[in-house]
């Protein structure tokens, strides 16, 4: 009867320990699963800005000089495109980031058109000063791929967030100040159009507005 | 004796390792000497814009020397799961899908690269960075992007609206709607009055429309996330004498719908190239099947809108004399 007994006890000793090491089943949290899901989770506000700070910023200096692209541009679209412009995946289009000065000809509710040339009384390139939408500022700086992205929501709200900031860091300074006749220094991102004939004036989305 | 053993166990290994990894790898050439085999997967052959998809990857793997199959999942993992056992089965070099499920998917395309098969994604995407060779996607968001712009503008900025969404499981609904959504939603005058899924689906999509436009009878637009569904919201619309009232938006490119802009019933859509997609996946797999392993993992592939203004440029699925 004793050996039985012992045995039982042995056996349940040695069960109780092999499902302490490898229990079947746990009880968590439920706090801290959502809490662990929501660490995981992306957010692409905190990417961009973080984007902006540390990358875009110091990207700008490389921005192309605004006159000479466009004077690519029209001349020969494919040999600028493959001078100065950037596509992502399949597209007729490219995208370029860009850096001027230009006299204000022109201020509207939607943007502000610049002169480059002196004696030009139309705009060349037009900044927009209300809502910023599409992919532009994310692919024109080359510095984010989607590939890196495990779900393209992602890498799309990254765009939404870096428009927004374009909103919020550099449209309300060109909107409060701007007049026709000041002088503007420029850096910001454009995308040139498939069609044969680039629209004029070029759209240029800002990133950096300096009145002289 | 020691060494007999160690055979001994060895030597299942070395089955399992050769049954698992040797039978379904391609030769380095045999493809190109037209004596390989593509599959080309579909998630469903019943929507047109599916069959061009399809029919491209197959023509041009055909192009290519390779004897092509399509197979259609009919929007059922299970089916698109129970298609790769039999491709994996049957030799087949590499596989053109167009996923079914956006993460459902991922342990169907995983099962053919641990076999050693490539998985060219075409339209759809997996929610996976390691799984497929490489995704050949279209760029939704950004087309939506415009579309909305242009949906906007039509309506000037105020009315009532419905939206029909697709697969709430598939990637391409929710970057079409956000996309869509990242420009209308900011126009305080648009309003959102419904939005239901009608899962990509024509007959749905009409069924879908008629019930919303009894709750909703005043609504001044629609927007769909696919064409198959703009065509079957433009019958429900027909149907109750509203197609003049209501605008219509879809997206795809399908010949339809393009047919129906020039006509200036529909409003717009975006076109998708589906088969520039096609195409670029067959490529590709001919390419690794002739031993190149260097992929982009994602191919964007640029949208364009489609409108009243520039619709003579369109039509066959994609742009003329291109």
């Amino acid at each position: 009867m004793m050996p039985r007994v012992l045995c039982l006890i042995v056996v349940l000793a040695g069960m109780s320990g092999l499902f302490w090491v490898c229990p079947l089943f746990r009880v968590v949290s439920l706090k801290k699963v959502e809490s662990a899901k929501a660490d995981a989770r992306f957010d692409p506000a905190e990417f961009a800005t973080k984007f902006w700070d540390d990358q875009l910023t110091a990207s700008l200096a490389q921005a192309s000089d605004a006159r000479e692209v466009l004077d690519a541009i029209d001349r020969d679209f494919p040999g600028a495109r493959n001078r100065f412009g950037r596509s992502v995946g399949i597209s007729d289009s490219f995208l370029v980031m860009l850096q001027g000065t230009g006299r204000v000809v022109e201020v509207n509710s939607k943007g502000v058109g610049l002169a480059l040339l002196d004696a030009a009384d139309a705009p060349d390139v037009v900044l927009p000063v209300t809502m910023i939408f599409g992919n532009t500022v994310r692919d024109a700086t080359g510095r984010l791929n989607v590939s890196d992205f495990p779900n393209s929501q992602d890498f799309n709200a990254v765009s939404t967030e870096l428009n927004r900031l374009v909103e919020a860091r550099v449209l309300p300074q060109l909107r409060d100040r701007v007049e026709v006749g000041q002088e503007i220094q420029f850096v910001g991102c454009a995308e040139i159009s498939h069609d044969t004939k680039r629209r004029k004036p070029q759209k240029i989305v800002p990133l950096r507005v300096e009145f002289r | 004796m020691k060494s007999n053993y160690c055979v001994a166990a060895l030597l299942p290994t070395v089955v399992v390792s050769v049954s698992l990894f040797g039978c379904g790898s391609p030769t380095g050439s045999g493809g190109g000497a037209g004596k390989g085999k593509i599959a080309v997967v579909i998630s469903t052959l019943n929507n047109p814009w599916f069959v061009v998809l399809g029919d491209a990857a197959k023509t041009r793997a055909t192009e290519l020397g390779y004897d092509a199959t399509v197979f259609d999942s009919q929007n059922d993992t299970a089916t698109e799961a129970s298609h790769f056992e039999n491709i994996l089965a049957g030799g087949y070099q590499a596989i053109l899908l167009n996923p079914t499920d956006s993460d459902g998917s991922i342990a169907n395309v995983r099962k053919a690269r641990q076999r050693g098969v490539p998985v060219f994604c075409i339209d759809r995407e997996v929610n996976a960075r390691d799984v497929a060779t490489s995704q050949i996607l279209p760029d939704n968001y950004s087309g939506c992007v415009a579309l909305g712009e242009y949906f906007a503008e039509q309506l000037d900025g105020r009315g009532d609206y419905v939206e029909l969404l697709g697969l709430v499981s598939d990637n391409n609904t929710w970057n079409r709607s956000k996309g869509f959504h990242s420009v209308v939603d900011r126009f305080t005058d648009l309003k959102m009055v419904a939005q239901q899924s009608a899962d990509f689906d024509r007959g749905k999509a009409h069924d879908v429309m008629q019930s919303l436009l009894q709750a909703h009878p005043n609504v001044h637009a629609v927007f769909c996330c696919n064409d198959a569904m703009a065509m079957g919201a433009y019958q429900a619309l027909v149907a109750v004498g509203k197609e003049k009232q209501v605008k219509v938006f879809g997206f795809d490119g399908a010949d339809d719908v393009v047919k129906l802009i020039a006509e200036g019933k529909i409003q717009a859509t975006g076109m998708q190239f589906p088969k520039t997609m096609a195409r670029t996946a067959a490529e590709y797999a001919d390419q690794w099947i002739k031993g190149n392993r260097d992929f982009p993992q994602k191919v964007p592939v640029a949208v364009e809108l489609v409108t009243p203004d520039n619709v003579s440029q369109y039509g066959d699925y994609g742009k003329k004399g291109h």
